[in-house]
């Protein structure tokens, strides 16, 4: 019986699902969360707000799984389209790009790793680890949408042009851009701040 | 190898040169005369490492999560299935439920129909036997007329059928073996042969003038009483008058 469950499709588990049973829901949920709470926190930049948004997701695709077609896409693009309205409606409310996200995230996955370097390499890494984060969240949307899907959530392009619902070759291009505008951007954090000279704020203070 | 094949070769397979650690030869040759390249690739491949480290800090789905998902597909499910009987009216013009429906309808029907068509037939019967005239009935001026007799005249031709069925009005009288050679008077050809069986003798009242064979009296509205002889077939046979 299980075999039989876990061969099904993702259509026929949605359906099952929509039936109540639990065990097609379940294992439909095993096979989405990971992409979808992986797309869902780059996104926001936060794990809260991912949890939530997955929350969502996952309602929503109960209330709304009967407008699915097959036709019209594979069943993750549907989510993704789901999770994505939803992540542009937290990031209206919250506005969480504001702010550096996932340093609890950061701290916890360090705290896993006792004796995984010293501290000067630790600090290093979180340092180069949120200048990409930074750069990421300062890209435009439909950069960053490439960007999370193909470099972050490791799609292919054909994976991501069906999620974002567009041609493979609009996805290389975003990506090739994409990449420009983030070196771009880390090349510019990078620079050394301007010194103070001495002697002028000793002037300054005589 | 060119500037524009070293942009294309880490457009292609962009965590390449990180994961694999070695650059090709080729590569190395054109960064070493190429400033410009250079700089392009210490940047791809920092930029390469930082979104490596990004990927590998991404947190794990936590259960606590899983398990407000999963009550969240419970409750979903509890609430439609409580919503269920809410479109249970939508479910009733169901083909199955209809036709069911239509049977019912179809019996009802029949049965009006037959009940109608029975009681049309009774009042059909009523009618033929009220309209069907007695065998010997008084005139209807003399029909309201009591009589002192047990069982002398009846009001109405169908209340006499009636109560000929109900009970015989006749009086029973025995009758000598040759009536004929009684006073009664023949109405029809009657004797033994054709008459085998007894017969009933019924008082009526009648007007004097209708009585052309008995005594008549002096007045026109007198009435006059008279015995008839009723055969078992209802027949009159004969009469004869008493006064």
């Amino acid at each position: 019986m299980t075999d039989s469950i876990e061969s099904r499709s993702d259509a026929e588990l949605l359906t099952l699902s929509l039936a109540g049973d639990e065990g097609a829901f379940l294992l439909l949920y095993e096979r989405l969360k990971a992409p979808v709470f992986r797309y869902a926190f780059y996104m926001t930049g936060s794990q809260a707000s991912a949890e939530e948004v997955m929350q969502e997701v996952f309602i929503a695709l109960l209330k709304n799984g009967n407008r699915y077609k097959p036709a019209q896409g594979d069943l993750p693009g549907f989510v993704f389209g789901i999770a994505r309205n939803l992540i542009r409606r937290v990031k209206r409310r919250e506005s969480v790009m504001e702010m550096l996200p996932g340093e609890e995230a950061l701290d916890r996955k360090l705290l896993d790793q006792p004796g995984a370097g010293d501290p000067s390499a630790r600090v290093i890494r979180d340092q180069s680890v949120e200048r990409v984060r930074a750069a990421i969240a300062s890209l435009p949307d439909h950069y960053r949408q490439v960007i999370v899907l193909c470099d972050l959530c490791e799609l292919t392009y054909a994976e991501a042009a069906a999620r974002l619902q567009c041609a493979v070759g609009t996805i290389r291009s975003r990506l090739n851009r994409a990449h420009a505008m983030l070196a771009q951007k880390m090349r510019q954090t990078k620079k050394p701040r301007p010194q103070l000279r001495a002697s002028g704020t000793e002037e300054c203070l005589i | 190898m060119t500037c524009k094949e070293i942009r294309a070769h880490f457009h292609e397979d962009y965590f390449a040169e990180v994961k694999r650690g070695c650059q090709p030869l080729a590569l190395l040759e054109h960064i070493a005369k190429c400033k410009e390249c250079s700089c392009f690739v210490e940047e791809q491949k920092e930029l390469a490492k930082g979104l490596l480290r990004l990927r590998e800090d991404a947190p794990a789905v936590s259960d606590s999560l899983d398990v407000l998902v999963l009550a969240g597909y419970r409750s979903s499910i509890s609430e439609r299935s409580r919503l269920a009987p809410a479109v249970s009216p939508a479910s009733l013009i169901s083909p199955l439920r209809s036709s069911s429906w239509a049977a019912i309808a179809f019996v009802l029907i029949a049965t009006a129909a037959v009940l109608l068509f029975t009681y049309g037939q009774r009042r059909h019967m009523d009618r033929v036997s009220t309209e069907r005239p007695p065998v010997m009935s008084p005139p209807a001026a003399m029909a309201n007329t009591r009589t002192a007799e047990p069982e002398p005249v009846h009001k109405k031709a169908n209340s006499m059928v009636r109560s000929a069925k109900r009970a015989s009005p006749a009086i029973p009288v025995a009758l000598p073996g040759d009536w004929s050679s009684t006073s009664f008077q023949g109405l029809m050809y009657c004797d033994r042969l054709s008459c085998p069986k007894d017969m009933d003798v019924i008082r009526v009242q009648l007007p004097s003038a209708a009585v052309a064979f008995g005594p008549t009296s002096s007045k026109a509205n007198d009435v006059v009483y008279a015995d008839v002889l009723v055969g078992p077939d209802g027949i009159a046979r004969g009469i004869r008058v008493v006064e």
